[in-house]
């Protein structure tokens, strides 16, 4: 149990590259190496070192010729509808740009990502997808800062009421002003909509796959214009003990996989079936190594919040100066039955104390019975001596007099709240809107009537782009009145 | 009585008769991996020992695991 | 300038202890004990133009007399906002100062405060129906719960919204509303982690919620005689959803009629956005045994399986509607003569 006031115990000693730029590159050039002179010897810290290079956008235009000029973004339209109706599978795509603030909402979005690129190319952004599976987080990064693409379909799949109840497309709008502004994802970045029409008739295997792979390759293609260029800022990452004197923290993140078409990605592998949580290095999230391909609008997290993970960002932001940030677990939630919810919570506590944690601050993708796997996690690390602060979406009706959770361990006793998923919100008319001409929430304040969202209606937490993790990041939070 | 795999639920919001489930809470009665013919007999067999549950007194929020049910 | 009734018991008013306890509602211009304190603290700002005083006795026993007369004066009045008590830790006299506020904001939409002590029942009964002020325990405390008690009634009767309870000062009403922070959730849960490990002051966002207990009923006598129903919220409907039941956040129930010996399959489908459904889609007894039931009835292991499904559909449900759905089945189920549920939970 951790003593308040008391030095952290010594961190255990891990090992330098000996090339930052390349990870494990004294995996090959070290074996020759005796033990007293293998860097495994020496008292210093392993980081996955990762240089990631902003290119800031301040505007996007469709042009003939892709570029990038003093802020301003120019797109080969031609080229990047070449590039996704090279899938049969996908009939039509044409771009629309929507700028933060403007009366614009954004309908049937399938998923969002940052441009990103390794410009060095021994390994890429969102491996496995593309290329191998090799190991990212390292090296160097070039992203597009304050873009992201968008990618919506004319016509969704498995609506709900039509997929197995877990496994359907929720509907979750983006708006780009108004009271919803502070209520969804990528709400402050200038969007590229990849607006595509999927062939007839496809199996939604194929319109998964396909919608994915269009996303990314855009991602890819459009982050292309940094390369040789020089960015307007960098920044380093170090993951580990930078400092013995100040406390470890962990970031433990629960995401949901459960099976086709409400699953999250890790190195393009699916992570329900036989799934045990793991370390992953905060930086391999900056290059794609999570990708969501969970559409469950309200309740998830969209790839470009994966890439710009905001726990990451806030722990390296006090890296080595008030804590430590020793490190990640990825966990998934809603597993099958208890035995296995208890066995995953466990796993996350032993993994966390080999990183050397003395608190971890927890997210949670998911509602309802992922919070039991996410109790579970919480208890086995308050119980192995590891703080744990949870941050969780509260129930509680439109009134915000019913329940706030339904399950509540005794061991969560430093809970942040994300704010009542249950309140109701006035949305205003929008003048402009991409994705399609008519939208379907099956929650009960508005069950299965289609209407057009150019309308003014009543909104909760649930219909907006990762809803419930929104309302967190943008820090709205219950107070009892 | 509440049939159910995940009972810490149950057992926070005060169900009196939590009975656990031998199967996923995706089918509590269900037992999809057997056999049909044997899926049926299992189901009878879970439905009548749970149901000879009602019969025992409690006195507050008691959860029955399987090994209760056929000891 | 805001106009203040005050309501104190006998004791409070100046008219004697337990002995006038049973003292008949009444009430004088102008403040009066603990009022003149209240006044103190208004300056020109409010006066407390009536002072309504009543024996404890009189207001629990005869709770609707008290009422009906306690309103009649506000009526005339009209004031701008209530005080009552503080009561301490006086149980009727909480209960009477709570009662009364209620009465007031539900005829008049009259706001108003009370002080309670920590352990009046008044609390429980009646926080969601005024603003408490946690009080001392006893009368030699009633310096400090002055300020706090008019502080609050002044906002109120200016037409001011509280903020939340725990910068207000005043008892968590149970009810919790979205504040915009600007702070991420990040940032808020990075600080917590790091007060915790250093020993610093923190405080949780979300106490921990205890839940009510229900008295269990009795054991069936004999199972052999009873008539068994089943009950559901894994969403099992028939085919075309007849009645709307919703995938989430669902807020209805419905009893179908079962015939045969099993649920058909491919006669009913499935409503519930929190699990994987395709196999109770397939084989719907997975998630409804009816097909058990109906044998047990011939084995005569039971009396009579019930011969209606109770569907429900509990994904990203409220708990409260949910009581309130199993409330009115309970009800639905006992007029139908039925002895005992299973229900089926996922």
């Amino acid at each position: 149990m951790t003593t308040p006031g008391r030095r952290p115990p010594t961190p255990l000693r891990l090992l330098r590259a000996a090339h930052p730029d390349k990870l494990h590159a004294w995996h090959g050039s070290c074996s020759h190496l005796t033990y007293l002179e293998h860097p495994l010897n020496k008292e210093e810290m392993i980081v996955m070192n990762l240089t990631m290079a902003s290119y800031h956008v301040i505007r996007v235009e469709e042009a003939g010729k892709a570029g990038l000029e003093k802020g301003v973004l120019y797109l080969n339209t031609k080229d990047l509808q070449g590039l996704v109706l090279s899938d049969d599978r996908i009939t039509d795509m044409h771009l629309e740009i929507a700028y933060p603030g403007e009366e614009t909402r954004i309908v049937h979005i399938l998923d969002a990502m940052e441009p990103r690129i390794k410009p060095e190319q021994q390994a890429r952004c969102f491996p496995g997808f593309l290329g191998l599976p090799t190991t990212v987080g390292a090296g160097r990064t070039n992203r597009l800062a304050g873009t992201a693409v968008i990618a919506t379909a004319a016509t969704v799949l498995l609506p709900s009421g039509q997929g197995t109840g877990v496994q359907e497309f929720n509907e979750g709008v983006i708006d780009m002003s108004g009271p919803g502004q502070s209520r969804c994802a990528c709400s402050d970045t200038i969007n590229i909509c990849l607006c595509m029409t999927f062939r007839e008739n496809l199996s939604t295997l194929d319109f998964d796959e396909a919608a994915r792979m269009a996303l990314i390759k855009v991602s890819d293609r459009i982050a292309e214009v940094t390369l040789d260029r020089q960015p307007d800022e960098e920044t380093v990452y170090k993951t580990g003990v930078i400092d013995p004197d100040l406390p470890n923290v962990a970031y433990i993140n629960q995401v949901q996989s459960q099976g086709h078409i409400c699953r999250t990605f890790l190195y393009a592998m699916p992570m329900e079936g036989f799934f045990t949580p793991t370390i992953l290095d905060p930086t391999e999230l900056f290059d794609g190594a999570v990708v969501s391909g969970n559409y469950r609008n309200h309740l998830r997290t969209c790839t470009w919040l994966q890439q710009n993970n905001p726990y990451v960002l806030e722990l390296f932001r006090r890296h080595g100066k008030e804590c430590n940030f020793v490190g990640q677990v990825v966990s998934r939630g809603h597993y099958d039955d208890l035995g296995t919810k208890i066995r995953s919570g466990n796993f996350v506590a032993k993994l966390a104390a080999h990183l050397k944690a003395h608190a971890a601050v927890l997210s949670l993708e998911g509602t309802g019975n992922s919070n039991v796997d996410y109790m579970a996690t919480v208890k086995a690390l308050e119980n192995s001596g590891i703080v744990a602060v949870p941050v969780v979406h509260e129930f509680g009706g439109p009134g915000g007099d019913e329940e706030p959770l339904f399950d509540f361990a005794e061991e969560a006793v430093s809970v942040v709240s994300g704010g009542g998923i249950d309140r109701r919100i006035e949305l205003p008319p929008m003048k402009r809107v991409i994705g399609g001409d008519s939208i379907r929430f099956t929650n009960s304040t508005s069950y299965n009537k289609s209407f057009d969202p150019h309308q003014p209606y009543t909104a909760i937490a649930h219909f907006f782009f990762c809803g419930f993790r929104s309302l967190q990041n943008h820090g709205w939070r219950c107070e009892e009145y | 009585m509440c049939v159910t795999a995940l009972y810490n639920v149950a057992v926070q919001i005060g169900t009196n008769r939590i009975v656990m489930s031998g199967s996923k809470f995706h089918y509590p009665m269900g037992r999809p991996d057997l056999p049909p013919e044997d899926e049926k007999e299992w189901r009878l067999r879970q439905t009548r020992a749970t149901l000879a549950i009602l019969e025992k007194p409690v006195e507050g929020v008691t959860v029955f695991t399987q090994q209760d049910l056929f000891p | 300038m805001i106009k203040v009734i005050h309501y104190m018991n006998q004791f409070g008013a100046g008219f004697g202890s337990e002995d006038k306890a049973d003292m008949a509602l009444g009430s004088f211009d102008g403040p009066k004990g603990a009022g003149i304190a209240f006044q103190g603290f208004f300056g020109d700002r409010a006066v407390i133009v009536k002072t309504i005083y009543a024996g404890d006795n009189y207001a629990n026993e005869f709770k609707e007399d008290f009422l009906n007369e306690a309103m009649e004066i506000i009526r005339a009045v009209k004031p701008d906002v209530l005080l009552a008590g503080p009561a301490f830790n006086s149980g009727r006299y909480g209960l009477a100062c709570g009662s009364l506020l209620k009465r007031a904001k539900e005829e008049f939409g009259v706001p108003g405060v009370a002080g309670f002590g920590p352990d009046n029942p008044g609390i429980a009964e009646y926080k969601k129906d005024c603003y408490g002020i946690l009080t001392g325990a006893a009368a030699n405390s009633m310096r400090q719960a002055i300020a706090p008690m008019a502080g609050l009634a002044l906002k109120l009767g200016g037409g001011e919204t509280p903020g939340p309870a725990r910068q207000e000062g005043y008892i968590p009403r149970g009810i919790r509303l979205n504040v915009y922070t600007g702070k991420s959730s990040a940032v808020r849960a990075t600080e917590m982690a790091l007060a915790r490990v250093a020993g610093q002051k923190w405080e949780t966002e979300l106490p921990r919620v205890v839940y009510d207990k229900v008295a269990p009923p009795a054991p069936l006598a004999d199972l052999s005689k009873a008539t068994i129903a089943l009950v559901s919220e894994g969403g099992v409907v028939p085919l075309g959803n007849p009645d709307h039941m919703e995938t989430n956040n669902s807020t209805k129930w419905r009893p179908y009629a079962l015939s045969g010996d099993e649920l058909t399959p491919g006669a009913f489908e499935v409503r519930h956005g929190g699990y994987l459904t395709q196999d109770v889609t397939k084989c719907p007894d997975r998630m409804v045994p009816y097909d058990a039931l109906r044998t047990l009835e011939k084995q005569g292991i039971i009396g009579k399986a019930h011969p209606e499904m109770l569907s429900a559909s509990g994904s990203m449900a409220n708990l409260s509607t949910m009581q309130r759905l199993g409330r009115e089945m309970g009800i639905y189920l006992k007029q139908k003569a039925v002895d005992a549920v299973l229900l089926t939970a996922t």
